[in-house]
């Protein structure tokens, strides 16, 4: 076919990536023979098979990293396959790159001849492309300036009226689209397609923004990990696109909200494990590295060792949120396998174990165990230890010196443990607060076809389930239950409130609470939920006592559901909630006296 | 494009810059005005700037380091150094700039404005024109003092042969600069070795001669020779001198454009 512009044959493009400069250097010159790590091998773009015919209009979507910019990269001759084959006919004019190459002493007119001078125009023909050029910019009384004194808007605006007065047989269109304020970038648009107008110009662009892409395009390709996922008219692929970044966005809301119930898990009552912190008393750098052999809990009738190899200290580490090990090699020291505290490496000073606790074990047999731990230090520092555990903490207190000797110490798990109950944790963005005599153990989100989601049309039915259990078994009360949704984590939006729920622990002990939306009112955009569960009267009767620590609330949740709202129109976006109302016109005229508050007539 | 492949690259080479010569003609005075753009004597600078620094290396010959050769007038001295130092400066720019010239300009590249190699033979063309405006204040000076030579016509052909040689060299340079930053600043101080080391204020036969091969193996050695015989009609000609200019020319050129071919199309993922 005469009219084939590009044409690629199980198109393939490796990037390496290297781990030091030189590698780069002797790969060039194929000098380096075997790869021990210098480097590691990107698949950009893996297998496409594409043609594209003189006057189509391709758009490529998808997301970062997808393969997109190197496709038009090879297209423009900019970089070369590495697998398979490509045929591209001549004329290609890419514009991958806008918002270089302009001098800032030249002036606006040198900076566009000198644009121009490199696609090999010069003289009048120059001279009238000039003319267009600054006419489309709309810089006429500033085109004899130097462009260091313009704008960032003024530049982008001439960059993009120069690279594009020129009528190229294909545009190459690389994330350029829509510069400049919204007024000009509608007349880019309406350039971009007077540009194809005529039929014989073909325009492959790349863009982020699928809508404005498809007000150009008429065919779409989309590529994910470098491989072709659809290809066809603009509509249908768009549509396709559309779906998978729902889906893909639903599974990132459920990955979170996973996260937060299990922080609402983990405020149970039954203590799972226990997480043993040794630092520093005065959060001073060690005098010398502390050498650990073993650290066991003694309960009533167990005795718990701590899991001292990588994995057990790694899910410790990650149980803090921190990745970073700070603890040492196995080593023999004096005949003992031991393990080094480092006393370098972290500014934080302290490494932690953990110790799972197997089921059956409850607070008060945990209180009355003890921990023991077995350690030398050539130079001793103050250091103290400290348990954690769900709703459990005890700071059992400081390390006796060793004197450079393995020396046992065993502390009660009772000194200094904490109320049971009174407990604040933050995990994963999420707080929870309150005295947890009433605990909210699980928040679910339901479209109005009764499917778990958390992402929601404008205007459709919402409910919420949430689980609690009451703790305190003498609990009958009559509670406040307060939904708040808060746009972008800060600011409520939308509150909803009940005074009347009744939670009676004798009859009652754990439940549901349902709570129906008929509309979400909200606009468009993503919220974050909080949830507080106080006793009745606590929102009327105004507490002074910060909410965190008031004991009238039982649980506060914040930011534990996050959910997106989509779909509502123009009318739903850029607002906070859409409100209704009823509406009339009644005929007739505005009483007289109304009149001079609305309209002053001057004169 | 389709059939360069089979071509030698010198010719494919060659061939690409003169079909691109308008193109290449107009970027080179787009980058001359660039270089002094925002300054107040601006183009003016052309000439100002070789005309300085001629001046400011003849006060150190002349006034500073007293150098004189036997039976020459200090013009003679002065146009003996200046044979030497003209083409050398053209040498220096070239290579300095050239070393960057991919480097900085991957915008032409990426934005398909320029064929790759024109880039670094466009930083030759400009290196070329401060030396063309020197030269032509050493022929004012030359003719002043009677001593233009009747060879000057084969001045052309001398400085086509270093256009070759600068272009071999600078496209090898401005291709490994890509990869590695490092080799600009090796360029930089080889050219300032090279200078000292090179005939331009001395004669090569003033050389002790265990220092001769530093001399014999130095190619600036015979482009200030191939200058000089052109120029200057109180030179001795060697015409094996220039027979070793013309080949030392020729195959750099050839050696420069193969290794570029070789290379172009890896250079961009390096970039």
């Amino acid at each position: 076919m005469s009219d084939l512009i590009v044409k690629a044959v199980n198109l393939g493009k490796t990037y390496r990536l290297y781990a030091k400069p030189h590698h780069r250097f002797l790969d060039m010159f194929g000098l380096l023979r075997n790869n021990n790590g210098a480097f590691t091998e990107h698949h950009a773009l893996d297998h496409v098979n594409l043609e594209i015919r003189r006057g189509e209009k391709v758009a490529f979507i998808g997301r970062n990293g997808a393969g997109k910019s190197t496709l038009l990269k090879l297209i423009a001759g900019v970089a070369q396959p590495t697998t398979g084959t490509l045929e591209v006919s001549q004329g290609a004019h890419a514009l991958l790159q806008i918002g270089s190459g302009f001098h800032p002493d030249f002036t606006g007119r040198q900076n566009s001849l000198s644009y121009l001078a490199h696609l090999g125009i010069t003289g009048t023909e120059a001279q009238a492309k000039l003319e267009n050029i600054v006419d489309f910019a709309e810089l006429e009384e500033y085109i004899d300036q130097p462009t260091k004194t313009y704008s960032t808007g003024m530049v982008t605006r001439l960059m993009f009226a120069t690279s594009t007065v020129i009528e190229p047989e294909l545009l190459i269109l690389d994330e350029i689209l829509g510069v400049g304020d919204a007024y000009f970038s509608n007349k880019s648009f309406d350039r971009i397609r007077e540009m194809c107008a005529g039929g014989r110009t073909t325009v492959l662009l790349v863009s982020h923004d699928i809508y404005s892409a498809s007000r150009i395009s008429d065919r779409m390709v989309w590529l994910d990990g470098g491989r072709v996922i659809a290809d066809g008219p603009a509509s249908n692929v768009m549509k396709a696109y559309e779906d998978s970044i729902r889906v893909q966005e639903e599974s990132r809301l459920r990955r979170k909200a996973r996260m937060n119930m299990a922080l609402m898990q983990q405020n149970n009552p039954g203590i799972r494990w226990l997480k043993v912190d040794i630092r520093s008393l005065t959060n001073m750098p060690m005098n010398g590295p502390l050498f650990v052999s073993e650290i066991k809990l003694q309960l009533r009738d167990h005795i718990l060792f701590a899991d001292l190899s990588d994995e057990g200290l790694g899910k410790a580490a990650a149980l803090e949120g921190v990745t970073a090990a700070r603890w040492g090699h196995f080593t023999e020291l004096e005949g003992v396998i031991c393990r080094e505290m480092r006393n370098y490496g972290t500014p934080l000073h302290r490494a932690s174990v953990l110790l799972p606790i197997p089921d059956g074990i409850d607070r008060i047999t945990l209180e009355n165990g003890s921990l023991g731990i077995r350690y030398l230090s050539q130079a001793d520092s103050a250091l103290e230890l400290i348990a954690y555990g769900a709703g459990f903490q005890s700071n059992p207190g400081s390390l006796p010196e060793s004197h450079g000797k393995w020396t046992d110490h065993v502390i009660s798990l009772s000194e200094n443990s904490s109320l049971p109950g009174k407990n604040d944790s933050i995990l994963g963005g999420a707080t929870i607060h309150g005295t947890n005599d009433i605990l909210i153990t699980s928040v679910r989100s339901f479209d109005d076809t009764g499917s778990e989601t958390l992402m929601f049309q404008h205007g459709a039915a919402m409910s919420l389930e949430i689980g609690f259990e009451i703790r305190n078994p003498q609990l009958n009360q009559t509670a406040d239950l307060l939904v708040g949704f808060h746009r972008d984590g800060i600011t409520d939006v939308c509150r909803f409130f009940t005074p009347d729920l009744r939670f009676d622990a004798s009859s009652a002990p754990v439940g549901v609470v349902k709570m129906k939306i008929s509309k979400i009112n909200l606009a468009n955009g993503t919220y974050t939920a909080s949830l507080t569960l106080a006793k009745a009267g606590y929102y009327a009767d105004n507490p002074a006592i910060f909410y965190a620590i008031n004991p009238d609330v039982y649980t506060c949740l914040s930011r534990v559901l996050e959910i997106q709202i989509h779909g509502g129109d123009l009318v739903a976006s850029g607002a906070g909630v859409v409100g209704e109302a009823t509406w009339q016109v009644v005929p007739g005229k505005l009483p007289e006296k109304h009149k001079n508050l609305i309209v002053k007539e001057v004169g | 494009m389709a059939n360069s492949r089979s071509e030698l690259s010198a010719i494919a080479t060659a061939r690409m810059i003169l079909r691109h010569r308008r193109i290449l003609l107009s970027v080179t005075r787009v980058e001359l005005a660039k270089r002094y753009s925002g300054s107040a004597f601006g183009l003016a600078w052309v000439f100002l700037y070789p005309a300085l620094l001629l001046s400011i290396y003849l006060f150190v010959y002349l006034v500073i380091f007293k150098m004189r050769f036997p039976g020459y007038s200090e013009m003679d001295y002065t146009l003996f150094v200046f044979c030497g130092l003209i083409p050398y400066m053209g040498f220096m720019e070239s290579m300095t700039v050239g070393a960057l010239s991919i480097k900085q300009n991957v915008h032409l590249i990426r934005n398909v404005m320029l064929p790759i190699e024109l880039i670094p033979v466009r930083a030759v063309a400009v290196g070329l024109v401060t030396q063309s405006v020197a030269l032509v204040i050493l022929f004012g000076l030359a003719l002043t003092n009677n001593s233009l030579s009747v060879h000057l016509l084969w001045l052309p052909v001398v400085i086509l042969l270093q256009a070759l040689f600068l272009i071999g060299l600078v496209l090898v340079v401005s291709a490994l600069a890509v990869a590695l930053p490092d080799v600009s600043y090796f360029v930089n101080l080889g050219v300032l070795f090279l200078m000292f080391i090179s005939p331009i204020g001395f004669k090569p036969d003033m050389v002790p001669a265990g220092f001769a091969p530093l001399i014999y193996l130095n190619p600036v050695h015979y482009m200030t020779d191939a200058f000089r015989s052109s120029i200057l009609s109180n030179h001795v000609i060697d015409i094996a001198n220039l027979g070793i200019y013309a080949l030392i020319c020729i195959f750099t050129f050839a050696l420069g454009t193969a290794f570029f071919r070789r290379f172009k199309d890896v250079l961009m993922d390096h970039e």
